[in-house]
């Protein structure tokens, strides 16, 4: 909070802000609200980068990210934003590419980069380990957070069932590392003994009957191989850890106006509040447009009057608004418990567009009202 | 009649909904019902009527009883988790007391980090096994798994085929096998894909078919549009031009608009399945009405989950 000064509003959160995390469950429109609040940050004078994971092809094809496969930042044209001067960057995560990028940062030479890189169970590790996808956003949030080139990093998080998995991701990294399996495994190369020596210990042999011999057998060579680098790993992870709760790290929950998507956001909400995380914003997207003040009730009303009159037309143009507003009451009537939930927080409020949101042209107009309140 | 129907569908297209709707038309008609879910997602106990933290845990609650003719049908809901069905499957390999010991120490944490994919393929080991009990002469006639959420349903059933490559012999590579067959096998598994007619949704739900069907080997059941907005009346007035200004001319023309994405995206996907679409109504109140879930119960149980 001591970043913001007067009213919390989403305007000065994307001032202030070093890292913006949007989240919530999939479907909800969190890369496009993520994208809006990178256009917005840019359109302020700030220079950001925006980290997408798994963007639709034509929102990753406005973004100017197809083909993209080197796990870097790529100037996103500002003409095309209406501004040459943008100074704006997008990218899309590859978990693989970060993980052996980490791997290299850490390793003594050469031979231990092959080592770990060409192992079997690393190759399964890298990509499917649980939690390893949210860690290497978090590590490659870091990274360009200390990148001289941005002074905000927004990013899009994997789709999640729990807020912890990213919030959490540094800290199962190192318990991972600090487990005793783990030190069994790596511990008797530093005692001299064999690895044959860490096969036969009755618990190592139990996973093996269970796994598989050979995977133990490559598990234990991936470790052996790693000996020496995970205090670097480590290290890092603490750091990482220490951005995410940082205080200009602020968190976007992003939901959509559907009961179950209502309960997922106040689960998260939740989650973060018992993590000691506060919500920066609550995004409600693609509501209903407000056409006109006035109830479902009234406009039903209107149109039994305009039906007894014989006027059919207007009869059925009046009950087709009071269908319109009885959904958006609905929608008002789904969405209150996590405004409520967020209590203090600016909430948000993104209008449906008739088609999905994949261009710059959209990603403006959400930019625009983004702020507008 | 299928055993097993997995509801999948990228997060907010109301999979849960669907679940729920499919569970209690299935009761109604007098059928045992299992209902698994593979996340704890908040708000199914719910839906299906019970207590909000009702069957949250691995053996579950009996969420309703007497349901349906001859008063037999009834609804069981249960949480499974990775841990618990690795202690289960551990005990059926006669290492029950070493099974206690692993999880207690965190043990098993470290065995699915040391061979990812292993706590998908021991929560759909758990489902197999529990598909297996059912039929006429087991305690439930047909489970319902509420799927996981987005692309963590591919990768849940993409995980015995991993497993059976990395794992060249022993426990674990039989079960990924026996998993896959299965998955496989119509009459014991079918997938229901739930999505919305919006152009994003569809296209990730063809992907996902395709991959189902041809990369696992899968037997669709009838695809499930959900939030299906129609309004005839509305096209003719503003095909007519007969709009008036404001308000009202507005939301003519925003609806129409909403319709016409909504019919295009339906004729897309029809036109790019074999299976069945069924189309839900986008109503004005957040959950089902009876009548569609009764169409929901007909199309999904008779008309395709029939073996």
């Amino acid at each position: 909070m001591a970043a913001r000064r007067g009213k919390p509003t989403m305007g000065a959160l994307i001032d202030t802000a070093a890292v913006v995390v949007c989240c919530g469950s999939g479907g909800v429109g969190k890369t496009t609200t993520a994208a809006a609040i990178a256009v917005e940050a840019a359109r302020r004078g700030r220079r950001v980068v925006v980290v997408t994971i798994d963007p639709a092809k034509r929102l990753a094809d406005a973004l100017g990210l197809s083909g993209s496969l080197d796990n870097e930042p790529r100037p996103v044209d500002g003409a095309l934003l209406g501004d040459p001067e943008l100074r704006l960057w997008a990218m899309m995560l590859d978990a693989r590419a970060t993980f052996d990028s980490v791997v290299r940062r850490h390793a003594r030479d050469e031979a231990q980069v092959r080592r770990i890189l060409d192992n079997a169970f690393y190759r399964n590790v890298a990509s499917r380990l649980s939690g390893s996808q949210e860690y290497m956003a978090a590590e490659k949030l870091y990274e360009l957070h200390n990148d001289e080139r941005f002074d905000l990093v927004v990013v899009d998080t994997p789709p999640s069932r729990e807020a912890l998995d990213f919030l959490d991701a540094p800290q199962k990294l190192m318990n991972f590392l600090d487990h005793r399996v783990y030190r069994w495994l790596v511990a008797p190369t530093r005692g001299g003994l064999k690895v044959l020596n860490v096969a036969a210990q009755p618990i190592i042999r139990t996973i093996g009957k269970v796994i598989g011999a050979d995977v133990l057998a490559d598990a234990i060579t991936f470790f052996r191989a790693f000996e020496g680098i995970e205090s670097g790993f480590r290290e890092r992870a603490r750091s990482v850890q220490t951005l995410l709760r940082s205080r200009s790290t602020r968190y976007v929950v992003v939901a959509s106006p559907r009961n179950d998507t209502v309960e997922e956001a106040l689960y998260f909400v939740d989650q973060l509040g018992r993590e000691g995380v506060d919500v920066g914003a609550l995004v409600l997207n693609r509501l209903l447009p407000d056409f006109g003040r006035g109830s479902s009730t009234s406009a039903r009303t209107a149109a039994r009057k305009a039906e007894r009159e014989g006027n059919t037309d207007l009869a059925t143009l009046h009950a087709n608004l009071a269908d319109l507003r009885s959904m958006a009451e609905a929608e008002a009537l789904a969405v209150q418990p996590v405004v409520a939930a967020v209590s203090v927080a600016p909430v948000v409020r993104l209008r449906q567009r008739p088609e999905d949101v994949h261009d710059l042209a959209a990603i403006l107009s959400l930019a625009d009202e983004l702020i507008a309140h | 009649m299928s055993r097993l129907l997995v509801v999948a569908g990228k997060g907010g297209v109301g999979k849960t909904t669907v679940t729920a709707a499919l569970a209690r038309a299935s009761a109604d008609r007098g059928l045992r019902v299992l209902v698994v879910s593979l996340d704890g997602r908040p708000g199914l106990a719910a839906l299906l009527g019970g207590r909000p933290d009702a069957g949250a845990t691995y053996e579950g609650d009996v969420l309703a009883a007497g349901l349906g003719p001859e008063r037999r049908g009834s609804i069981h809901l249960r949480t499974l988790s990775a841990s618990e069905a690795l202690q289960d499957y551990l005990a059926t390999q006669g290492l029950a007391r070493l099974a206690k010991r692993l999880v207690s120490t965190g043990v098993v944490d470290v065995v699915a980090s040391a061979a990812p994919g292993i706590d998908d393929l021991l929560l759909l080991g758990k489902i197999k096994h529990l598909v297996g009990l059912a039929g006429p002469d087991g305690p439930h006639d047909l489970i319902v798994a509420d799927g996981p959420a987005a692309g963590h349903a591919l990768s849940l059933f993409r995980s015995p085929a991993a497993m059976a490559e990395t794992v060249r012999g022993g426990p674990i590579r039989s079960q990924a096998i026996e998993v896959q067959q299965m998955l496989r096998d119509p009459n014991r598994c079918r997938v229901v894909l739930v999505t919305l007619p919006e152009s994003t949704p569809v296209s990730e739900t063809l992907e996902t078919a395709s991959m189902l069907t041809d990369e696992i080997g899968t037997t669709l059941a009838p695809m499930v549009v959900n939030g299906f907005d129609s309004a005839p009346d509305i096209d003719a007035l503003v095909v007519a031009d007969r709009l008036p200004a404001g308000q009202l001319g507005d939301a003519a023309r925003f609806r129409a608009r909403r319709c016409a994405v909504h019919r295009r995206e339906l004729d897309r996907l029809t036109a790019a399945t074999d299976v069945d679409v069924l189309t839900l109504p986008h109503l004005a109140r957040a959950g089902l009405g009876a009548a569609d879930v009764r169409t929901l119960a007909t199309a999904l149980l008779d008309r395709s989950a029939a073996g």
